[in-house]
């Protein structure tokens, strides 16, 4: 038999931590089968969790930034930044 | 502080640079890819085979060096021989195994905006159908997707960027002069350039997906584990060696980061699955889920790659998965034991084409 806490705690990456302190894997109102779900869409190879949350706010940013962006960084040569020119136009010489 | 970009107007967009250690089976087609973008130069790395012979003939300009000083000094020793820094303005890295695609150059350049120093190019796992059932290169095809999806695009915008590509990049030719060595520290080369180019503030790292390369994974077990030990052995020095964590800029900030999710990855789930097997009370569903997971990452991968195979490939990917767990820990205590090298030099794993 388990305790249900009326307070959730915190999961992060299948490891619940209740406000108790206490951390726990098993028990089905606060990790168990629970976390193990998880594990399964978050646990293949390095990009866990963290990395899909990282990964779906940077593809919103970058589909910002290409709506945004797109037409004014496409035609302004830009002025050079730490002695380092804006080499882009270059990429319209033949050959390349 | 660099000293900039004098003398642009003369100087010709960009070239290709390839150092290869008996590769005259692959390099001809490597030049062949890359010549029809820019102008190319091998350095035959102590080579015993045809390499030299068979570069020239593709439409290289070539460098033989006598003795084999690995990849990172055989670079150098070419970058001043071509005279590369005063002649171009970019130089594309890559391997002998690589082959660019057609807009590789003019894609990178179009990355390279005021402030960038190097541009990583997008790559692609070369997953022929001479190997289509092989596990290690679907596993590394998926790695390379999943990685550079998630990781990489965020990493670019934030410049942040840990880890570029070797085989497929494109520097400032004023940045490469700087950070090139002979004697680079680490195993893997690249590395030691991306943390000199970040700790010295020599300009931005950014990732342009449409400059794609295909370049050759390994295709057993044993080359596949030896490269990945590479890559993570070299990783993990730069850490050591670059005193990763200890300032609080950005890109410190977000490597912790990223180093927190390999404990996870490493340590973290695994134990908290063996829990879940064992305490859930259904090991079975715990089981099923946990496949399940694998199951719907190799069909997003499948789609997002056009590799329908990779679907039934996926307990392959769980099998590598975990490999690649020991791999890390083995890293680590390789690193505890050897945190430099005298010399920068490795055998590649065996080509397939």
């Amino acid at each position: 038999m388990s305790f249900v806490s009326p307070d959730p705690g915190v999961g992060v990456a299948g490891v619940a931590v209740s406000t108790a302190g206490s951390v726990s894997a098993s028990g089905p109102a606060v990790a168990g089968v629970h976390g193990a779900d998880v594990l399964a869409f978050t646990g293949a190879g390095p990009g866990t969790l963290y990395l899909a949350i990282i990964g779906f706010v940077t593809l919103i940013a970058g589909a910002a930034a290409t709506f945004f962006g797109r037409k004014r960084s496409a035609v302004k040569v830009q002025a050079p930044v730490n002695g380092l020119a804006d080499l882009a136009p270059l990429a319209a010489q033949r050959g390349t | 502080m660099m000293g900039g970009d004098s003398g642009t107007a003369t100087r010709r967009p960009a070239c290709v640079l390839i150092a290869s250690r008996n590769g005259q089976g692959q390099i001809a087609t490597a030049v062949a890819q890359a010549r029809t973008q820019a102008p190319v130069f091998v350095v035959s790395d102590g080579s015993t085979d045809a390499t030299a012979e068979v570069a020239r003939a593709a439409g290289a300009e070539v460098l033989e060096l006598d003795e084999n000083v690995g990849k990172p000094a055989a670079i150098a020793r070419a970058f001043d021989h071509f005279d590369i820094e005063s002649r171009f303005e970019t130089v594309a890295v890559i391997d002998d195994d690589t082959r660019v695609e057609p807009g590789f150059i003019r894609h990178g350049l179009l990355s390279m905006r005021a402030g960038v120093a190097i541009v990583v190019g997008k790559t692609v796992s070369d997953w022929t159908h001479q190997v289509r059932w092989n596990p290690w290169v679907a596993a590394r095809a998926f790695s390379y997707w999943k990685y550079q999806l998630f990781i990489r695009r965020g990493q670019s915008a934030l410049n942040v960027m840990t880890c570029i590509s070797g085989s497929n990049s494109l520097y400032r030719t004023s940045l490469l002069a700087q950070v090139v060595s002979e004697n680079t520290p680490y195993i893997v080369d690249d590395t030691y350039w991306t943390l000199e180019t970040h700790r010295r503030k020599l300009g931005r790292i950014a990732y342009a997906p449409k400059a794609r390369a295909l370049i050759q994974d390994p295709t057993t077990g044993a080359d596949w584990y030896r490269q990945n030990l590479r890559w993570l052995w070299g990783t993990m020095q730069g850490i050591h060696g670059h005193k990763i964590g200890r300032k609080a800029t950005l890109f410190d900030i977000t490597y912790l980061g990223l180093i927190f999710d390999w404990i996870v990855y490493v340590l973290a789930l695994p134990v908290m699955l063996v829990m879940t097997f064992v305490l859930a009370g259904s090991p079975v569903r715990a089981g099923l889920m946990y496949l399940g997971g694998y199951l719907l990452w190799a069909v997003i991968g499948a789609i997002a790659l056009r590799r329908w195979r990779l679907v039934l490939m996926a307990p392959a990917l769980i099998a590598v998965d975990w490999l690649q767990r020991v791999n890390f820990v083995h890293a680590f205590f390789k690193t505890i034991r050897e945190p430099r090298v005298e010399r920068c030099a490795w055998t590649s794993p065996k080509r397939f084409a």
